[in-house]
């Protein structure tokens, strides 16, 4: 997957010339956060709500009037179209920041990518916007599992909706498949036939 | 106060065809119905056995769903299609005419309510209703009669207040959607968490929007919940919307599917528990609504826990305030 597929493509900019008093109002009327600052299209920067904050405070400060370009931050971290939505996600995770600029090979921006898009991404990936059942299996972590499993999936004739793993320890794995039929408990005795355990942590 | 209770039934229910495999299947009802007839209820007259008398009025329907959903359904069902928007959910060609049928005997079941006939009606109709929303069949439902009658009752009978409690295993996804911006519907459901069971909806964190905001209350519960836990979750939820809503009646999405020996789900609640629910609804009726209250049959698939069940639930209703 990627970024492409997730960013939003109409993107509010602003310009280093704007004055910092009205992106308060930009960002609360268009709900939005993060500002890219750009010049002749091409990304020179971005500005946050954070920094708009912190700019304000020093303006009644200091009583003079402020640019965009006093208070952006000027290395703007970017990806690009084909980027996948893993290297979104790692770099938000390790650069703690909130949205990056998506820019072409020209170096032109062409849309952003935020936290909220990566969650509505996941979202979907998880399949938590279709109506469905989850069933958690827990395997031993090997790859004839894996293939079982699969084999097991086809004998349902149900629609997978997604279907995750999460390695638990060293030796064991959780597999969680969502299908997308309301008779749950025929499937899950589908796989207990079929040797499986069921991941049923209150029991 | 005197109260009465009706049972209302139909053979006409069984014609929705949906297979021997399919968990709800006709004889859900077949023995539903003889185990009913036969009870000391009916033999010492404490439940009356109603059969079915709909008010047929197309535009009664068209308040909850959309024409062109109610014509596509009928097209699907007239061509004799297998199945209709999704495979669970399973028709036959008189499909249509069973599920305006039940939509049609709850408004008459409704009627007999607001005349003062009867205080409390059971429905055991099908097919469920639940998770039919305005434009869509899911999980066994086509027509929501549950919200066709909440439409009613605002239209026809000036009401304004109504409460659904939903005790089915699963979300009622559609009866929210339909009322999420509606303050005349409170909806409140306890099913089992959204993360585990179907549709996976009915998070705590859905209450409604707009004028309907606070208006819808979910309370997921995890599987194998204790008994007394789902009492207090239901008892405690209850009160609140009672004394803050004062609703005029009380409609039930009566699923039974949230006991131990059922097998689509893991609630895992003991006979006693649900008795105990539908007592704790009956008193709730009979205290904040002059015993006012509609049950409507939607889940239940084993048929042993299920004739138990509902043969309880009139149990305590008919005792009426006793």
């Amino acid at each position: 997957m990627f970024v492409l597929d997730w960013m939003t493509k109409e993107v509010v900019t602003v310009s280093r010339e704007d004055s910092i008093e009205n992106l308060t109002n930009i960002m609360n009327s268009k709900k939005i956060n993060h500002l890219p600052v750009v010049a002749d299209k091409k990304i020179v920067g971005i500005i946050t709500r954070s920094d708009v904050r912190q700019a304000l405070t020093s303006i009644k400060f200091i009583k003079t009037k402020s640019k965009v370009n006093d208070f952006m931050t000027r290395e703007a971290i970017t990806v690009k179209e084909y980027d996948t939505l893993e290297d979104v996600l790692l770099l938000i995770y390790d650069k703690k920041v909130g949205a990056l600029p998506v820019i072409d090979e020209d170096n032109n921006l062409i849309g952003i990518i935020t936290r909220h898009d990566i969650l509505k991404a996941f979202i979907k990936i998880i399949g938590l916007n279709e109506n469905g059942s989850t069933i958690l299996l827990k395997i031993e972590d090997t790859s004839e599992e894996l293939e079982r499993i699969i084999h097991t999936i086809n004998k349902t004739k149900c629609k997978i909706l997604s279907f995750f793993t999460l390695g638990k320890d060293k030796k064991t794995r959780l597999i969680s498949v969502r299908f997308d039929c309301i008779n749950k408990i025929f499937i899950e005795d589908l796989f207990k036939n079929e040797g499986f355990e069921i991941y049923l942590p209150w029991k | 106060m005197k109260y009465k209770t009706g049972f209302l039934y139909h053979p006409f229910f069984l014609r929705h065809y949906t297979g021997k495999d399919h968990p709800e299947h006709p004889y859900r009802l077949k023995y539903l119905y003889r185990y009913i007839a036969n009870s000391h209820l009916v033999k010492e007259n404490k439940i009356t056995m109603l059969k079915a008398q709909p008010v047929e009025n197309l535009d009664y329907i068209l308040l909850t769903h959309s024409e062109h959903y109610i014509n596509l359904f009928k097209e699907y069902c007239n061509k004799n299609n297998k199945i209709f928007g999704h495979y669970d959910n399973v028709i036959c060609k008189k499909s249509y005419d069973v599920a305006l049928f039940h939509a049609y005997s709850s408004i008459s079941a409704a009627d007999l309510i607001m005349n003062d006939n009867f205080t409390s009606i059971f429905i055991a109709g099908r097919p469920p209703s639940h998770h039919a929303g305005r434009d869509y069949a899911l999980g066994f439902c086509f027509i929501n009669s549950v919200a066709v009658v909440a439409n009613y009752l605002i239209k026809e009978w000036g009401l304004n207040k109504i409460l659904i409690i939903d005790v089915d295993v699963h979300h009622g996804n559609g009866t929210q959607e339909i009322f999420y911006a509606s303050n005349n519907v409170f909806y409140f459901s306890i099913h089992e968490h959204p993360s585990f069971l179907f549709p996976g909806t009915g998070r705590f964190f859905e209450i409604g929007i707009k004028d309907g905001l606070n208006y819808t209350l979910n309370c997921p519960v995890i599987p194998n919940i204790k008994d007394k836990d789902y009492i207090k979750v239901l008892k405690s939820n209850c009160e609140k919307i009672l004394t803050l809503f004062k609703p005029e009646i009380i409609l039930v999405s009566a699923g039974y599917d949230t006991h131990e020996r059922d097998e689509i789900s893991h609630l895992g609640l003991s006979t006693d528990c649900i008795t105990q629910i539908y007592a704790l609804i009956n008193s709730y009726a009979i205290k904040h609504c002059n015993g006012k209250l509609l049950l409507f049959l939607e889940g239940g698939y084993n048929i042993d826990s299920l004739c138990e069940c509902v043969h309880k639930t009139l149990e305590v209703i008919s005792k009426g305030g006793d």
